[in-house]
């Protein structure tokens, strides 16, 4: 279908590291430290979000240094549902990281767990973001 | 978190933050599965069949035993493997069709039938009743199975739609 299909596995790893990095982000709690942690996270949804899940740090990880160890596949992914993951991760965390600079320290953790679901599920179940949101975003669309 | 008057020492927070990280996981697999579990198996709709689907409305041929409508998104990971495994079906099965379509551009049929995820297949009857349904990954024998039961209970069941009717 796409001509440039991408190896599902990179996006699954990718999930996993950010899932890591979001439980480090709830294990600081609430304030500065935890509030970086998130920003952080979010930074590296940008770029995934702007470039795809293969163009993001975690995606680059994998390509150079995951993927080469790994056995070789032929199956290929369309990069637009990962890619739509970076986005509304993207979402949730910038959403948490303006509530606690605005003084809402609540948010942080409650953006990292939020996040931390969705990261996790994707990465130990394939859980596709995509598959569960869009039709749900439509719809409230539609209505409004 | 709420500030406490008299806050626990940092390493007791850190096993509370780390007991509730660890709940959360479990709790979100949990959910996950049973909730997949559930959504993956055909089951019989709860709509009944008296607002037949017709071709018109489809947008597509009927299959002449059974038709396999599935709600498709750009944004989701699983449809393309699931419409390979059902046209292949379909094309093995005599009468039956498969038709794909994206839910942007068919929100009518969203609401019809509630469909609240990607991939949704809507399996109907020769008449277009909804029979059963299904969302998520899904094998050719869970397809087959589906198929089976509908055909076989395809019989006269209803008097043969008339011109112009089913509508919503």
């Amino acid at each position: 279908m796409t001509e440039t299909g991408i190896d599902p596995r990179g996006p699954r790893f990718g999930a996993a590291v950010m899932a890591g990095l979001l439980v480090v982000t709830l294990l600081l709690g609430a304030g500065p430290a935890a509030t970086a942690a998130l920003a952080v996270a979010a930074l590296l949804f940008a770029l995934g979000a702007a470039r795809g899940a293969q163009g993001s740090l975690q995606g680059m990880v994998f390509a150079r240094w995951v993927r080469p160890r790994l056995r070789p596949t032929s199956e290929r992914e369309d990069p637009r549902p990962p890619r739509f993951a970076q986005v509304v991760g993207l979402v949730i965390t910038g959403t948490g990281v303006v509530l606690g600079v605005l003084g809402l320290d609540a948010a942080v953790p409650v953006a990292a767990g939020v996040a931390l679901v969705a990261a996790f599920l994707n990465a130990a179940f394939g859980f596709c973001l995509g598959c569960e949101m869009y039709v749900l975003g439509r719809r409230v669309l539609h209505r409004a | 978190m709420a500030r406490r008057p008299t806050p626990l020492p940092p390493t007791v927070d850190l096993v509370t933050r780390a007991a509730l990280v660890a709940a959360l996981l479990l709790v979100s697999a949990l959910t996950w599965w049973a909730l997949t579990r559930r959504a993956s198996r055909f089951r019989p709709a709860r709509h009944d069949g008296r607002a037949l689907l017709t071709a018109q409305q489809l947008g597509s041929p009927l299959g002449t035993r059974a038709t396999l409508v599935q709600l498709s998104a750009a944004t989701c990971s699983t449809c393309p493997r699931v419409a390979a495994v059902l046209s292949s079906t379909a094309a093995s099965l005599p009468g039956v069709q498969h038709v794909e379509l994206r839910v942007e551009e068919r929100m009518d049929l969203v609401e019809r039938y509630g469909v609240l995820r990607t991939p949704t297949v809507l399996l109907l009857d020769a008449d277009g009743g909804l029979a059963s349904r299904m969302s998520g990954p899904l094998d050719s024998d869970t397809a087959r199975t589906a198929i089976d039961a509908v055909t076989r209970t395809a019989a006269p069941r209803r008097t043969a739609p008339t011109a112009g009717e089913s509508l919503d």
